[in-house]
Order: structure tokens, then C-alpha cells, then sequence
């Protein structure tokens, strides 16, 4: 076995540091047990105040999936619209967001800088400062007003209850985020091996596809993770721009099961449990890319 | 980093100011045109057929409801009957249950979005006022033949009419009932079969449940008192009993004159005697009826539908213990609730009327208003039926005359358009009050001001 | 980031310097890559004033409209009458009010615990790379089932609320009291911070180990050298290097606990408890969408102002130290 190689920057003793570890492995770990241990729990069990069932049992699930149940349709098509609305987003955002963080990267150009700093600043904004007029716009549909005229050239039809609303208006947040992650992704990549792509006769396409995408591809799909998961999350659009089942999102889906209060707790867990291990599986198994997506843009350098 | 947060702010503050110079009476013009709220269809071509007879074009439509679906049991009720309709008339149906402290917001975002997705929606009593003014749904008084409406009981069609316009079906009548434990009366030493009839007896009995069982973790009341309408009902059936009026004949808010004061009063001693459960200030009438039903409390204030689930043994740990009477009064008033009943409405957004209509149709038949008494214990909205032998025999727990008697001492609860945000306001204070946070009299003021506010605002 | 648009900072004004001296054909070149510049930067650029400027500014103007949609009332031009509406509302200042101390609480704490953390796992032991991996088991579960969860255990001892069964336990609580934590304002406040800071401690501790890593241990070596103890260590040698790092870290979790909201729904009917709650019920429960508006420009005015006042402040002690 490699010995340990201590090193200057151990700077707690050994033993303040396995407290410490332990102290936070169970501040992390318990709650999240508990949410699981109560979902194999039944009602009589959590009013007999039994932390970690006696008697652990199916029931919840079965209940949550029974195929003429109530939930099982809502949880599926609100699972479908979650990933629908946040991979379609995530890809809307990549693709508008890595030709600007092109630019912003590779090029030099009057006002680049100033650019740059707008469109960072925009995640200052909270999204409920926007909440009331994309709630309007989304029910009169997109159109292009024709200047000097009260007429409007009428793109989409009302958008509410569908999850172009959703995309459209997460995308708004996402693409500064991707601007942000992946121009200091692009600007990385060094200047030299661009310029061998232009003497081997690429154009600034050429170059921007061959040789500063494919190298920036770790970066880029750390950003696609965090982002899909940051709009998985989202709730105050969602809570606003849709109200019907086939519209729904998982945190509406939550945000619903909690809200009758009445349904015992038990199925709820099961609810959260269903709706949350893959992100804990994904999360642990792209730690790296996660850690990446959290830190890159806040701490580099 | 500082500075470059500076330029950061200042770069979007200069595209804010920018863009702010070109669009402004643009956008003006587009809002003023939004405002007319959503479209007036015409209801003229809508016609009221008695269940089951349905125009057969309307076939294959898919109609869309939303409304409450607090339990399993209820849940599943209401799929088998909606099954039950397709299968008779060819229509589809989508049900939308949410917790009915959603539905308001699921309506009103729906019915201001444009999206016609919601056809038939739950309208509370309160309700009615909006969904008139609001242009929210369609205005049912000369759709629903004068025949018909005297098929309802004349409670149930008041509770869903505001000024005269009828604004949904009658859906289920209901007050709130008094509950009790008789073996826990028994085990206090109290006589089982006489549940206090005022307040004060409700206290003093109380008191001598905690002392006998409150050692076994039972508390002698739980109440629906969270911070939502559920509060202000048990307020108003309070206010009933106390001798206090809501509103004063010229609509003025005057809940905290003495009367109002005296009802508020009593909810505080009550919750700080240490005989309600602390958690009924977190608690919605289900939560209520769970701990009623798991022997954790020994009374309660609830709807009716307590019945048959308190004597289903597979939810109940208080089968045939349990009896429901007149709620408490107090000196000349012999008894208090508050109304409960709710309709259905017809949304002017919908884009299916007729099929629609068919459905409110299928509400207002035996087929519906039966099953839903018998599984669910929810209470009939056509007057017959509280003379029909079938209602009768699916009575098994003989309640029906305890429950009729109490719809003689209801009061309503306003239903002006604007009373949502009137009412979030008193139980937000009722609440503080009950609390010990704020004395009743400054609690009821606070709100006597804000509501007068809101009024004013409004206009 | 930092080092990085600073050095473009100082490439652009290099550039520009030297501008004049170019060829034509280079200025050609020049022009052309530009050109190419802003054709990428074209579908950015209309995407966010068409879905972020334009309704802000949108919103600025309703702001100073009677513009209530229920009532179907005609919008009209209101002049400061909402703002006044607002200001003069005690429940928009309390609900301000605890928006802010959700965000003191949340991130002070957030901060500290993070900072440890950080120093925890930025030591070399064994098992390090699964102690990484298990701390962001929180931030990896959804918002709502995080409240979900904290409801859960938060219920009264007699409901089965797991905190409180704990405490009985350990005696810390007496058996008697069953207190019912989320019925008031302020209980529902602290404890949705105690579930936010569960979820985003592992977030903050992220950062910051990222922050550490890139220290180099000499200067570790050098005040062993002089003898000084771990909280000297951490005064002298730590914290000064790693302030640029806990200054990015607590801006990005003040601009996301400002805006709490979808917790304190599952907690709460009571909006009073975050400004961002208040807000969203004016706009879609009542449909006030003036007021609505002018209750968000406000808020997002506050939350600016507390972020330069922040990063000044900051700097201000900087260059006393």
C-alpha cells in the first residue's frame, strides 16, 4: 500500500480531523437515510415514532406505482417533461451560448469586454423580476411587432401549459451561465494549435469546430450536467407557466403531493426518493465534472 | 474582481436604459389590449340536457376538470365515476386533482392564460363573486332551466350564486359537524352520549379529557387552524356562536366588534388551555380527520365524508367509537357552523361548453350524487335526495340525521369578488392571535384595516 | 475567471494601442474577424433582449400602471401609486425584512461551515476521494424534496417528526414538548435556512476547496516556521489568500438565497415569509401585476445595491489591511 505522503498544507491534527469527518459524513448522510428509511415506513410506524421501520414494507411504492393509481401517470409524464424541458434547454443554451463564448474567447473586438460583463451580469437579476411579463408574453404567444405600426407578425400560438414556455424562459438564465463557463473554457485552448488549423487551410468555421470545440468537449459537458440538473430544480417558472398535468415538472409534482398534506408521509418520501436518486447516483458517478461545473466559472485562477 | 463588477452593473444598466427608450409605448399599447381579460363566447347555444341524454356528436370530445383530490380513497372515486360517465356519453375526461389550498391560484392562472386547456373547475362558495366578476366563468342562470334549479336544495343553490347569477352546479352541501370519541368520553368519565353544547362545556370537558388522557399522548381537541381558509372557517362558525357578524349590511368588515372579539378570544384560551394538539396550527381539515382517526385526539370540528372512512378498519383506529352531533353554541345560539358547499363551474375559456355542460349535468344526476355519498360521505345537493330510500340505505352509520340538523345553524362566509385576499389577510392575523403573538382585539383591528384597505384599492 | 478577464483587459488595451500601426491588408483581417465576432454573438444578443431586457424594462413600465387583471379593470398609468402602495405596506417591509435575514443566516453560516469543510478534505488522508463524493449527496437532492424531507422531520414529536424524537431522546428536549416549529413567521424562516444551508454547505465547501487547492504550501511552511498554531495558520496564511474565492462564493449564494421561494411553499401558505413569495402571490394569486412589478424592481434594486455594498466594503478592508 502507497504510504500517505504528508504534506504543509495538513493543517488540522489527526485527531480534530477524523471528528471532523465523521461529524460531517453524518450531517450530510443521516437526513438523506432518513428520507429513504421513511419511504419503506408506514403510516402507523411514523406516528409510533419509529426512526428506521420495524416492519420495512413496499407498500408506499406499490402505491405510488399501481398502474390505476393516481400518481404513476403524473410522476412519468412529469418525469418526461422535466428531462424534455431541461436537456432541450441545456442544448438551446450550449449552441447560442458557445458561438458568443467563441467570439468572446478567440476574438478581439471593440466593446468585447463590456459585452462580456452585460451578459455575466444578468444572472444578478433574480428570475422574478422577469416572472410577470414572460407570463404574459408566453399567453399571447411570441410575435415580432412591425415598428411604427400597432400590427405584429405572430410566431407561435399562446405558449402556457406547453414546455416551450419552460425552455424559452430557462433559457434566459442558462445561456449567460454558458457564456460565463465557456468562454474561459475556449480561451484555454492555445493560440498556436488554432493558428496550425488556419495554415492547414481551415476557415474561422473550420477552426472553431475542429480544433477549439473538440478540445473544450470536458468543459462543455460539465456545463451540459450542471445545467440540466440547475433546471431540473427550477420551480418558480414552472409554478407560473403551467397548471395542468400534461404540462408539470417533478418539483410541481413534489410541490403537489406536499401541498394536500393529507397523503401520508411515507408516499411522499417514496415521491422524493424516485424523483432524486438518479441525480444523487449521476452526481456522484460525474463527481469531477460536477466539482468542475461548480468551480470553474466562480474560481479559476 | 471589484471593479470589473462595477463595469459589470453599469454596462447592464446602460442596455436597460437604451432599450427602454424605443419599446415603452409599444408596450402600453400591448397591455391595454390584454386587459379585456379573456374572451366573452357567447352562451347561447348551450343547452341543458338532463343526464344521461347526450347530443352524440359531442363523442370522443375530451373535457379537462380541475378540483380537489385530497385522498386516496377520494381519488379513486372520482376515476371510477368519471369512467362511469364516458362510458355513457362517449366524452373523455382528464381530471386535475390538486390540494384545495391550489385550486384558486390553478383556476385563476388558467383562466387568465390563454391556453383553454381547463374545461369544468371547483368552485368554493367564497368563490362565486370572482368567478363572476373575474370573467371566469360562464353565468349558468339561464342555461340550468328553472326546472332544475329546484331540484337543489335551496343552501346549495345560494352557495353558488353571487347577485343573483348562478355561477356553477351544485356540487356537494356542507357545514362543518362536531365529532367525538365515545370511548375517550367514557374513559374522562364524561357521559358519551352528551357532547358539550357551548363553548365554555367544550372547554371544561376539555380540560378533564387532558388530565385523564393525556398521558397516553391523546389531546382532547385538533383543529384545521393553519394559516389558510381552513382557519377562517372555524373563525366564522366562532363568530356564529359569539353573536359577531362578518360583514355589516353595508359590507363593511366589522369582525372585530364584541362578538368577533369574544370568538377570537375563545380559540386563544382554548389553544393555550394545552388541550388542542399544537400541531392543528399546521393542520388542514385531512390532517384533522387522520388524527382523529388514529385515537390521537378526542373531538373535532370537520366536514361531512368523516363517514364511512372513520369505520373503515384498513384507516381507522376508532371504528364504532366515534359519533358526530351538533357543533357547541353559546347563550342564546344553539348552535354554530359554517358553510361549506361547493359547485362546479363552467369556464368561459373552455373550448369544449356543451361537453362540458353534459358533465355538470352528470353532477346534478342520482348517478353522481349517490356513489359520492356512499363512498365518500359527501353530502347530496338535490333535495330529494334526503327522502330517497337508496341515500338512506347507504347510510350505514345512521349519521344522516345528525348531519341534516346541523345545516340549520350555517352561516356563509362572504363571497364578494376579492374575499381570497380579504381572508388571507384574517387568517394571517387569526393565526398570530391564536398563537399568543397578538392580543384578539389588536389581531381583529389589523385586519379590519388591511381588508378596508383592499376594499378601497379594489375600487 | 478573474485572472483571466483581467489579462483580456489588459490585451484589449494593448490592442487598441497598437491599432494604428497596422497595414491595410491587416485591418482587413481585422475587420473580417470582427465581422465574424459579432455574427456568432447575433443570436445571444437578440435572445436575451427579446426574453431578458425587453420584459425588464417591460416590467419597469408596469410598475408605474394600475394594471390588475382579475377585475379587468383598463391599465392605466398610475404614477408612483404602487410604489407608494408598497412602501407604506408593513407586509412588503416584513417580508424584505425576512428575505434578508434568511440571506444573513443562510450564508454566514453556509460560509464558516464551508470554509471548514473545505480545510477538512483539503487534507491528505485515506478515503478522501469518498468523503468528496458523499458531502454533495445534499446539494445532489432536488429543492422540493429537500423541503419534502425537512417537513418531514420537522413535525411535532407526537406527529413522528424525527428532530424532535431525537432530542426526546438525547434529553435535550423534554418529552412533554412537542413544539409545532413551523406555525409561526419566524420559526418557518430558521428552519427553512437550516434546510437551505444542509442543501448548499456542500456547495460553498466546493468552492472553497477548489479556492484551497490552488494555495501552494510555502507559505504553510514558513509559519511553521515561526511557530504559529493552526488559527494563526488560518488568520495569516489561509484566509488572506483565499478571500478573492469566499468573495465570488458568498455573491453567488446571496443572489440565490435573496430569491428563496419554492421551500417556504411547501412550509407555509404565509407569503410574508420572503419578498420573493410576496411578490409571485400578488402577481399570480391576485393578479396585481403593477404592484407585482414594482414589488420586483424593488427587491432587485435592493439586491444590487447589497452586492456593490458588499464588494465596496470589502475592498475598503482590504486596503486598510
Amino acid at each position: 500500500m502507497k504510504k500517505l505522503q504528508k504534506t504543509s498544507t495538513d493543517i488540522i491534527p489527526t485527531g480534530y480531523l477524523w471528528g471532523g469527518l465523521v461529524l460531517l459524513l453524518l450531517f450530510s448522510v443521516l437526513p438523506f437515510l432518513y428520507l429513504i428509511s421513511t419511504s419503506f415506513s408506514n403510516q402507523v410506524e411514523i406516528n409510533a415514532g419509529h426512526l428506521i421501520p420495524h416492519h420495512p414494507t413496499l407498500f408506499n411504492y406499490r402505491q405510488l406505482f399501481s398502474g390505476n393509481g393516481p400518481y404513476v401517470a403524473h410522476l412519468v409524464s412529469a418525469m418526461r417533461n422535466s428531462l424534455e424541458v431541461s436537456i432541450l434547454t441545456t442544448i438551446l443554451a450550449l449552441v447560442f451560448g458557445s458561438l458568443a463564448a467563441y467570439a468572446f474567447a478567440r476574438i478581439r473586438f471593440p466593446f468585447r469586454m463590456s459585452g462580456l460583463f452585460a451578459i455575466l451580469s444578468m444572472q444578478v437579476l433574480p428570475s422574478v423580476s422577469i416572472v410577470v411579463p414572460l407570463y404574459i408574453l408566453f399567453r399571447n404567444g411570441l410575435s415580432i411587432p412591425i415598428p411604427f405600426t400597432h400590427l405584429a407578425f405572430q410566431l407561435t400560438g399562446p405558449l402556457l401549459n406547453t414546455p416551450w414556455a419552460l425552455i424559452i424562459a430557462y433559457a434566459s438564465g442558462t445561456i449567460p451561465y454558458v457564456v460565463w463557463m465557456v468562454t474561459g473554457y475556449f480561451s484555454t485552448v492555445p493560440k498556436e494549435l488554432e493558428e496550425s488549423a488556419y495554415i492547414d487551410g481551415c476557415g474561422m468555421w473550420g477552426a472553431m469546430l475542429r480544433i477549439i470545440v473538440p478540445l473544450s468537449i470536458p468543459g462543455l459537458a460539465a456545463t451540459f450536467i450542471f445545467s440540466v440538473l440547475n433546471n431540473f430544480d427550477e420551480f418558480m417558472f414552472a409554478n407560473a407557466f403551467t397548471s395542468t398535468y400534461r404540462s408539470q415538472t417533478i418539483p410541481i409534482f413534489i410541490s403537489q403531493l406536499v401541498g394536500k398534506h393529507s397523503l401520508p408521509w411515507g408516499l411522499m418520501c417514496a415521491a422524493g426518493v424516485v424523483a432524486t436518486i438518479p441525480f444523487v447516483i449521476l452526481s456522484m458517478v460525474f463527481y469531477r465534472w460536477i466539482v468542475t461545473g461548480v468551480t470553474a466559472g466562480a474560481v479559476k485562477g | 474582481m471589484k471593479r470589473q463588477v462595477f463595469v459589470a452593473l453599469s454596462a447592464t444598466g446602460l442596455a436597460v436604459t437604451l432599450a427602454g427608450c424605443g419599446i415603452t409605448s409599444n408596450v402600453s399599447g400591448n397591455a391595454a389590449s390584454n386587459s379585456s381579460g379573456p374572451a366573452t363566447n357567447s352562451n347561447s347555444t348551450l343547452t341543458w340536457n338532463n343526464f344521461p341524454y347526450t347530443d352524440p356528436k359531442l363523442k370522443g370530445q375530451t373535457i379537462t376538470i380541475l378540483w380537489t383530490d385530497a385522498t386516496p380513497t377520494q381519488e379513486k372515486l372520482t376515476k371510477q365515476l368519471e369512467a362511469e360517465f364516458t362510458k355513457q356519453t362517449g366524452i373523455k375526461v382528464t381530471n386535475i386533482g390538486v390540494d384545495y389550498n391550489s385550486v384558486y391560484n390553478k383556476v385563476m392562472t388558467e383562466v387568465m392564460s390563454n391556453s383553454h386547456s381547463i374545461d369544468l373547475a371547483e368552485m368554493d362558495t367564497i368563490w362565486a363573486g370572482q368567478y363572476y366578476a373575474g370573467n371566469v366563468a360562464v353565468d349558468l342562470t339561464n342555461i340550468i332551466p328553472k326546472s332544475v334549479q329546484k331540484t337543489f336544495t335551496p343552501s346549495s343553490l345560494t352557495s353558488v350564486t353571487y347577485n343573483g347569477h348562478i355561477m356553477g352546479v351544485p356540487w356537494f352541501s356542507s357545514t362543518k359537524h362536531f365529532y367525538w370519541n365515545k370511548k375517550m368520553f367514557t374513559e374522562a368519565g364524561l357521559n358519551p352520549n352528551h357532547p358539550p353544547a357551548t363553548y365554555d362545556q367544550f372547554l371544561k370537558d376539555s380540560k378533564i379529557i387532558q388530565a385523564k388522557l393525556g398521558s397516553k399522548g391523546v389531546y382532547a381537541s385538533g383543529w384545521s387552524w393553519m394559516q389558510a381558509e381552513s382557519l377562517t372557517c372555524d373563525y366564522v362558525g366562532f363568530l356564529g356562536a359569539y353573536g359577531g357578524t362578518f360583514f355589516s349590511p353595508s359590507g363593511q368588515p366589522e369582525f372585530n366588534s364584541s362578538g368577533g372579539v369574544k370568538a377570537l378570544q375563545m380559540m386563544q384560551t382554548l389553544y393555550q388551555s394545552g388541550t388542542v394538539d399544537p400541531a392543528s396550527m399546521q393542520w388542514n381539515e385531512t390532517q384533522v380527520q387522520n388524527a382523529f382517526a388514529a385515537g390521537k385526539i378526542a373531538m373535532m370540528s370537520n366536514w361531512e365524508g368523516m363517514y364511512p372512512m372513520l369505520n373503515d378498519p384498513t384507516q381507522s383506529q376508532v371504528v364504532g367509537q366515534t359519533a358526530v352531533g351538533l357543533l357547541p353554541g353559546e347563550g342564546n345560539v344553539k348552535s354554530s357552523t359554517v358553510t361549506g358547499s361547493e359547485g362546479v363551474a363552467l369556464l368561459k375559456s373552455s373550448q369544449h361548453k356543451q361537453a362540458a355542460l353534459e358533465f355538470l349535468e352528470f353532477i346534478a344526476s342520482n348517478g353522481y350524487q349517490l356513489p359520492e355519498f356512499q363512498y365518500n360521505g359527501q353530502y347530496p345537493t338535490l333535495q330529494a335526495a334526503y327522502t330517497n330510500p337508496k341515500y338512506k340505505a347507504a347510510d350505514t352509520t345512521n349519521t344522516m340525521g345528525a348531519i341534516e340538523q346541523q345545516f340549520n345553524y350555517a352561516f356563509n362566509r362572504p363571497n364578494a369578488p376579492g374575499y381570497v385576499s380579504w381572508s388571507d389577510i384574517l387568517s394571517g392575523d387569526l393565526h398570530k392571535a391564536i398563537m399568543g403573538q397578538m392580543t384578539p382585539q389588536a389581531a381583529l383591528n389589523d385586519a379590519n384595516t388591511q381588508i378596508n384597505q383592499a376594499i378601497k384599492q379594489a375600487e | 475567471m478573474d485572472r483571466e478577464l483581467s489579462e483580456g483587459l489588459s490585451q484589449e488595451i494593448a490592442f487598441s494601442a497598437k491599432g494604428t500601426g497596422l497595414s491595410g491588408r491587416a485591418v482587413k483581417h481585422e475587420r473580417k474577424r470582427w465581422a465574424f465576432a459579432y455574427l456568432l454573438l447575433i443570436p445571444t444578443v437578440i435572445y436575451l433582449l427579446a426574453i431578458f431586457i425587453y420584459p425588464i424594462v417591460q416590467s419597469l413600465v408596469w410598475s408605474f400602471m394600475h394594471y390588475d387583471l382579475l377585475d379587468g379593470s383598463p391599465v392605466r398609468f398610475d404614477g408612483i401609486q404602487n410604489y407608494i402602495q408598497i412602501l407604506t405596506d408593513g407586509q412588503f417591509w416584513y417580508s424584505l425584512w425576512n428575505a434578508i435575514w434568511f440571506t444573513l443566516f443562510t450564508c454566514t453560516v453556509e460560509t464558516v461551515l464551508g470554509f471548514f469543510c473545505a480545510l477538512l478534505l483539503n487534507q491528505t488522508f485515506r478515503g478522501r476521494t469518498f468523503f468528496r463524493a458523499s458531502i454533495i449527496i445534499p446539494w445532489a437532492i432536488l429543492t422540493m424534496v429537500n423541503g419534502l424531507l425537512w417537513d418531514t422531520m420537522l413535525q411535532p414529536g407526537t406527529n413522528g417528526g424525527a428532530i424532535q424524537i431525537v432530542l426526546h431522546a438525547l434529553h435535550i428536549l423534554p418529552s412533554s414538548s412537542n413544539p409545532v416549529w413551523l406555525a409561526t413567521v419566524t420559526g418557518t424562516v430558521f428552519w427553512a435556512g437550516i434546510a437551505d444551508i444542509w442543501k448548499m454547505t456542500p456547495f460553498m465547501t466546493l468552492l472553497m476547496l477548489a479556492g484551497l487547492q490552488s494555495l501552494s504550501g510555502d507559505l504553510y511552511e514558513a509559519a511553521m516556521l515561526d511557530g504559529a498554531g493552526f488559527w494563526k495558520k488560518i488568520w495569516y496564511v489561509t484566509l488572506p489568500q483565499l478571500t478573492p474565492t469566499i468573495i465570488i462564493a458568498v455573491v453567488l449564494r446571496v443572489m440565490g438565497a435573496f430569491r428563496v421561494y419554492d421551500i417556504l411553499t411547501e412550509f407555509t401558505g404565509n407569503d410574508t415569509t420572503s419578498v420573493t413569495y410576496l411578490t409571485f402571490d400578488n402577481a399570480f394569486r391576485y393578479f396585481y401585476l403593477g404592484k407585482a412589478s414594482a414589488m420586483a424592481w424593488v427587491s432587485t434594486l435592493f439586491i444590487i445595491a447589497l452586492i456593490v455594498y458588499y464588494i465596496r466594503a470589502l475592498k475598503r478592508n482590504m486596503e486598510y489591511a
